[in-house]
């Protein structure tokens, strides 16, 4: 199908088909790379686990998780949710159907090309920037462009007089990331080395994350709250306040995840003060979504996607905290290198964004798609499986690396740090295997919704319907 | 209306939900005191079977700390949500 509306006059692909195709995409691919994921975990818990094959090593694999779930779910949520909530909040279409099903196909194969030549060892051999630069081109050109024209030109064409926070998020989050895939790889594109491909390595993932996932997923969520629970955003002014503390602190201290390499000292302590700004856009968004559930917070326990929403805000807590002050030397001393490092990146991607994500998955495929969720045992069932998924996953590496972070101060020899972790690395790969089998059963709810939900009536929204029968 | 927030329909949200959330607060704030009042001896480093979980040690203390936070997280929330509960069932916005 996709293939036919590739090729068809804008006009005569159906509204939605675009957020359709992008949203079963993030699923598989959210499918796709927690299962890799937990395929690593085994690795690591049970060391017999798949020897003597290159394709499966350990290095090789870990390339393709990350960037499965970074490229493949997170941000193809992004698309599906930018394709219906930036028309909705403009009050028009979306610019073009037909561009943002020609932007699936190219993430899609770009994507697909990319995993399958780092699975074969080529690499860029840069963690994050791991992609060897025809890709990344293929990601600025193929998919970013044309994913931003079709955002911008959108919100030009809006129907409303002002812009709502989420499109500026939206709209400036693209541009960003497309100024950090061309900034950022460029080590590779001009075969700079030593400190400055270190530096511009971590400018690339500390802006990944710092200027993509996470203001990215806060923006869905002042979509996704108000439009479920039927209150007004608390403060529009306090969104504003969020997105020019992002812009203003968090572009700038990548070189806080390189505290100890001998970068200039200044450089450090500059980004070091900066990472600990970032408790004020964080403090704003979570107060912000907090009050808005104000005389709603029973659907925190009845309503699927406002469950996912709020755990995710909540998990934003832990998330900036820790990030705020586990880069600040005292701490990053003792827990640099370490598995809560590990658990850190997993409570940003997997905890907070990926909760907001999925509710706005949820909530998007069944608003585009005019029908009921097809069960609602298995999405509560797929939100219990992904919540103590990720908790014991989190809880476990978070231990694990206080005794690595022990043993490397201590200086206790590797191996009995290696017998130490042990039991945590096991716990890993059950909380992971978890989340993994929670996908499953949501990319299977989500199929099924799509074939056999029942058709919303005109005027009534999906998720209005949920508990009626 | 009745109270949809009871603490039987709120209990597991609060236990996994919440409770991380505080943990997640408790291992910044244990990470920092002990960063500023300093760690055990060296055979107490928090190995397995080595008292991983000996308070007197950086990441034992963490773990505590780590544990406390999540249960006063998850007590706070778990008020929280029972007021929000009460005034919801009477259907006035006037008590916040």
């Amino acid at each position: 199908m996709l293939m036919k509306y590739l090729f068809a006059k804008n006009d005569e692909i159906p509204a939605g088909s675009a957020t359709i195709f992008f949203g079963f995409s993030s699923i598989f691919w959210f499918v796709v790379g927690t299962g890799l994921g937990s395929f690593n975990a085994a690795k690591l818990a049970f060391p017999d686990w798949v020897t003597g094959t290159e394709l499966f090593a350990f290095g090789h694999m870990r390339q393709v998780h990350v960037l499965a779930v970074i490229l493949g779910w997170i941000s193809m949520a992004f698309g599906m949710t930018m394709m219906y909530m930036t028309p909705a909040l403009g009050n028009t279409k979306l610019w073009s159907e037909k561009l943002g099903l020609w932007t699936v196909f190219m993430w899609n194969v770009g994507l697909s090309l990319g995993l399958i030549l780092l699975w074969m060892g080529i690499t860029a051999g840069r963690e994050y920037s791991d992609l060897i630069w025809p890709i990344d081109l293929v990601v600025i050109f193929g998919v970013l462009l044309p994913l931003g024209i079709n955002v911008w030109m959108t919100i030009a064409h809006r129907r409303t007089q002002g812009i709502y926070i989420t499109n500026w998020f939206f709209g400036a989050c693209i541009f960003m990331l497309m100024i950090v895939f061309l900034v950022g790889n460029s080590p590779e594109l001009f075969n700079l080395t030593g400190l400055t491909e270190a530096y511009l390595t971590f400018w690339f993932a500390h802006n990944v994350l710092g200027l993509w996932i996470t203001p990215v997923a806060a923006a869905i969520a002042y979509y996704t709250i108000p439009k479920l629970t039927g209150n007004p955003l608390y403060s529009h002014r306090i969104g504003h306040l969020h997105f020019w503390a992002i812009i203003a602190f968090y572009s700038t201290p990548a070189s806080h995840h390189l505290m100890s390499a001998p970068l200039p000292e200044w450089l450090k302590s500059f980004a070091s003060v900066e990472g600990v700004l970032i408790l004020i856009p964080a403090v704003a968004f979570v107060a912000n979504i907090l009050l808005t559930m104000k005389g709603k917070w029973s659907m925190f326990v009845e309503n699927i996607e406002t469950k996912f929403s709020i755990t995710g805000v909540l998990l934003a807590i832990p998330l900036n905290m820790q990030g705020g002050f586990q880069q600040t030397r005292a701490i990053n001393w003792y827990v640099h290198g370490t598995g809560w490092i590990v658990a850190h990146a997993h409570l940003a991607l997997l905890g907070m964004s990926s909760f907001l994500e999925a509710a706005a998955v949820y909530f998007g495929l069944q608003s585009v798609l005019r029908r009921k969720l097809y069960s609602l045992t298995l999405a509560n069932l797929h939100y219990w499986f992904f919540i103590i998924g990720f908790c014991i996953y989190w809880i476990s590496m978070t231990i694990a690396g206080l005794i690595q972070g022990a043993g490397k101060i201590y200086e206790v020899p590797y191996i009995d740090v290696v017998v130490a972790e042990h039991p945590y690395m096991i716990a890993r790969w059950a909380g992971g295997t978890m989340v993994f089998t929670g996908n499953v059963i949501w990319l299977y709810n989500m199929w099924m919704t799509a074939r056999e939900g029942t058709i919303v009536p005109a005027g009534r929204y999906a998720h209005e319907l949920a508990y009626e029968r | 209306m009745k109270n949809k927030l009871t603490l039987g329909k709120t209990f597991f949200v609060l236990i996994v939900a919440a409770f991380t959330t505080g943990m997640g607060n408790g291992s910044v704030f244990g990470a920092a005191v002990m960063c500023a009042v300093g760690r055990g001896p060296y055979d107490n480093w928090g190995g397995w079977g080595a008292e991983a979980f000996d308070p007197s040690t950086f990441s034992g203390f963490v773990d505590w700390m780590m544990l406390v936070f999540g249960l006063a997280f998850a007590i706070i929330t778990g008020l929280a949500m029972s007021k929000h509960g009460e005034i919801e069932s009477r259907g006035d916005n006037t008590a916040w």
